[in-house]
């Protein structure tokens, strides 16, 4: 990748296109909303071109006001998921996190409990 | 079941499924009108609204879990079509349409619909880590 302003051409190699991939799933996966992205993102699929050159007009040129970095990030999110392949990888990552994610032992789950950790959106409501 | 999904046959068998709550709740509001003019109208109308998400939902999430992608367009197919029937009803029940009703059926509908793909949607991640 090549470190330059976020207007500057930006070559994307498949291995950062890969690490922008599973680091997005990650993210989801943590805040533990993983049936509900795929449930969206299989829905949207199709305008993901669309969606990534309306974020690119609309929301890209204000990032860099909030932060260079955010900027270039932003860029860098739009480019890899604008291609469709690129969000088809993301589902079928987030169905395997999902998967592995149900097939945890139930013991987890109870200690989990037993602990009262609140586990992904969860953490952020206090009453739950 | 590796890449199916719902026909005809089944978005219809949703809409008049959702539809038959409808109607259900409808018959039991005509029928026991007297006891239940008792009762506040704004939980008569709680209770509605809490009838019609679950006639969304339960249609949309029968259907939904006949396929294997997609869950949320299936559901929302579903609630459309149920949303399409309702205003027949409406229609052919009622002297006059009453708009009201007609914005409340396609906002519960619809969102019942959408907790109606989200749920076919965990069961069948379940199903699929349960027998990989």
């Amino acid at each position: 990748m090549v470190d330059g302003l976020f207007w500057e051409d930006l070559q994307l190699t498949e291995e950062d296109e890969e690490k922008v991939i599973r680091k997005t799933a990650e993210i989801i996966h943590r805040f533990g909303l993983d049936a509900a992205a795929i449930l969206m993102i299989e829905s949207i699929k199709p305008l993901a071109y669309i969606g990534g050159q309306m974020g690119r007009f609309l929301i890209s040129p204000f990032l860099p006001a909030i932060s260079e970095d955010l900027g270039r990030k932003g860029d860098i999110f739009l480019r890899v998921f604008e291609k469709r392949e690129n969000v088809e990888k993301l589902l079928s990552l987030l169905e395997e996190m999902a998967k592995e994610e149900e097939r945890r032992p139930q013991e987890t789950f109870e200690n989990d409990e037993k602990e009262h950790k609140k586990r992904g959106w969860r953490r952020l409501i206090p009453f739950l | 079941m590796g890449n199916s999904m719902p026909n005809v046959n089944d978005y219809l068998a949703g809409a008049i499924l959702a539809n038959g709550f409808i109607w259900i709740w409808n018959l039991i509001l005509r029928q026991f009108r007297i006891p239940l003019s008792k009762l506040p109208v704004v939980l008569l109308a709680d209770v509605s609204f809490v009838i019609y998400l679950l006639a969304g939902g339960v249609s949309a999430y029968l259907v939904s879990r006949r396929a294997s992608r997609g869950h949320l367009i299936v559901s929302l197919k579903v609630s459309f079509l149920s949303w399409l029937l309702s205003i027949l009803f409406i229609l052919s029940m009622a002297l006059k349409p009453i708009i009201g009703s007609i914005i409340t059926f396609l906002l519960c509908l619809h969102a019942g619909g959408v907790a109606g793909g989200y749920f076919a949607l965990k069961r069948r991640l379940r199903r699929r880590a349960e027998n990989p």
